[in-house]
């Protein structure tokens, strides 16, 4: 072939799928409501003082204790009075609700929507709203994680947020937004991916030794890195686009375990203990890259998807067992519980559902994803077989994040 | 109809004329989703990059020099949102929609363009996106070279040398280069 054929292939094989010159103009007057910043900022600019003063009302009164809403409702996003109203002086860039959720073994469970926090107790039958979020709904919970029986960390694009009495108050303890994923060994001691934008472009981990107050950059010997776990003091891996890198004496030294075959654009990697784990490289436009080790990182084995259509993250459920949620003809929640040599999958239930994060204990599953302009939570006692649903709006954050000049 | 030059399209877009800006940037649809489509394999996100790119570009024009192409400005933007649109969504969700649409699209598809789906989806973005511009938007290597911020032969070598790793990596799209 030569490089004629080459280009003649090249239009072949994507011509057909190419939308027309109308779609580009239909792309402009999508647009057109975006592209008018002048007016709009000045509206924004007004609605956000309105909003503070009105905030800073509300927040002067004495806290509400929060409300447990019954299972048969829907929950309007910060309509009624919640249990804690964040700082009013926080001015973030809005984004859109990336929805969270976190399980402390299934008796008390913390998801989020935009940046309100709601907790269960009930194995998600019923939420309460434990935190309101900005009242310019320009707030975004982007991780939970559970560290004690007591303490949960929150990472938000205006800060880190902990609670320490299992989700019912909440204080920020960062103001830094920058912040992306957590990993905690301790209240005092945390690591946490951090970076410019959501594309984690530059994302890198940085360490904190007083809680999340303060955060020093933490090199691990990657370019990039997209994610961290430590096992405990001593053993942790981190992931990126370059692979693979992990440290067995508290991190004083980081080794290259794992590289993917060809180039990843991001990694994820998880271990149940210091010997069994797994990790995945995404590339852009292919299908990921799943890999499982029993000693530790010493040697990776190279295992099979559960599809080959479009595969998200993981969640590990054991030493060599884990679960992915999946696209293609089979559709829905796959498990394995041979690292990753055969899978079983089940269809998820749900309906229409962009699914964000989820967590498995035993048998339960909690799931929260994104319909329309609202966040489902999804709750299943029996690993997914049948899902109680609720669902929250989250439609001013969605709007705040779609206003003239959002993005600026 | 009157033909204006490129600095006074550019003057009337800045201050937010919706037909001075179309007059920029609709003659660039064609080569906008040529990049997206073949980066991301996949027409609706091809879609919302470009859309990106096209929100960025008005933002961004107050930075654009006078006397500049267009052309590869707009497209560097393009590539940067295909690379960021596929991190970012990675990231943030666990990406089961539309897999029905994703069989479909590939339908009819003939070996040939599977094997060239699958090995520009094996390269590395960078290297992805020299293959895409200059085999699939014919761009001569002084435009690739202002895209990819680098010189004209840097741009040519690299090229090459992806074109011997396709070599090496599918024989159904090896390529000779005359």
């Amino acid at each position: 072939m030569d490089e004629q054929e080459l280009r003649q292939l090249f239009r072949d094989t994507f011509d057909r799928h190419l939308p027309g010159p109308d779609a580009f103009r239909q792309l402009l007057d999508e647009g057109e409501e975006r592209r008018r910043p002048r007016l709009g900022l000045l509206a924004a600019a007004v609605a956000m003082v309105l909003a503070a003063a009105a905030a800073a009302l509300i927040a002067s009164h004495p806290r509400v204790l929060p409300r447990t809403l019954p299972a048969s409702s829907r929950l309007p996003a910060s309509s009624a009075s919640p249990a804690q109203t964040p700082p009013t002086s926080v001015s973030v860039p809005p984004e859109l609700p990336t929805p969270a959720v976190a399980s402390l073994l299934g008796k008390v469970e913390v998801a989020s929507a935009g940046d309100e926090l709601l907790r269960s107790t009930d194995g998600g039958r019923s939420w309460s709203v434990v935190y309101t979020g900005l009242p310019d709904h320009h707030g975004n919970v982007r991780d939970l994680e559970w560290v004690t029986d007591t303490t949960i960390f929150a990472a938000t694009n205006h800060g880190l947020l902990v609670s320490r009495d299992q989700g019912v108050r909440w204080v920020l303890v960062s103001s830094r937004g920058d912040l992306y994923r957590l990993d905690f060994l301790s209240p005092s001691v945390g690591y946490v991916i951090a970076g410019s934008s959501p594309a984690l472009q530059d994302g890198h981990v940085l360490r904190t030794l007083d809680g999340g107050a303060s955060w020093s950059p933490y090199p691990v010997g990657l370019s990039v890195v997209t994610w961290i776990q430590w096992v405990d003091a001593t053993h942790a891996w981190a992931g990126g686009p370059g692979g693979v890198v992990a440290t067995s004496d508290t991190g004083r030294t980081w080794t290259l375990q794992l590289r993917p075959s060809s180039a990843a654009d991001a990694a994820q990697v998880g271990f149940t203990d210091a010997l069994h784990g797994f990790a995945l490289f995404d590339r852009i436009g292919g299908p990921p890259e799943l890999y499982a080790t029993a000693d530790g990182g010493q040697h990776w084995e190279r295992a099979s998807l559960p599809s080959s259509e479009v595969v998200g993250r993981f969640v590990v459920t054991g030493p060599t067992a884990l679960e992915m949620v999946t696209g293609g003809t089979t559709s829905g929640l796959c498990a394995s519980q041979d690292s990753g040599s055969s899978w079983s999958c089940r269809k998820l239930a749900l309906g229409p559902i962009t699914p964000y994060d989820w967590v498995a204990s035993g048998q339960l599953r909690f799931l929260v994803g994104m319909r329309g302009t609202e966040v489902l939570l999804a709750a299943s006692s029996d690993a997914g077989m049948d899902w109680t649903l609720r669902s929250v709006d989250v439609g001013p954050w969605v709007r705040a994040s779609r206003a003239p000049g959002a993005h600026s | 109809m009157v033909a204006h030059p490129q600095a006074t399209l550019l003057e009337r877009a800045r201050k937010g004329d919706r037909g001075a800006f179309e007059a920029l940037f609709v003659p660039l649809h064609l080569d906008a989703f040529r990049l997206a489509v073949a980066m991301l394999q996949r027409r609706e996100e091809a879609e919302d990059a470009v859309q990106e790119a096209l929100f960025k570009a008005w933002r961004k024009l107050d930075t654009f020099r006078v006397g500049s192409d267009v052309r590869p400005w707009f497209l560097t933007i393009v590539a940067n949102e295909c690379r960021s649109l596929r991190r970012t969504r990675w990231w943030g969700t666990l990406r089961m929609a539309e897999p029905t649409s994703k069989v479909q699209e590939w339908e009819g598809a003939t070996p040939e363009q599977l094997d060239l789906r699958r090995t520009l989806a094996a390269l590395a973005p960078d290297q992805r996106l020299l293959l895409v511009l200059r085999y699939y938007l014919d761009l001569p290597f002084e435009e690739m070279a202002q895209i990819l911020g680098s010189t004209p032969d840097g741009v040519k070598s690299k090229t090459f040398r992806v074109l011997r790793k396709l070599r090496v990596a599918n024989e159904a799209v090896e390529v000779t280069v005359t």
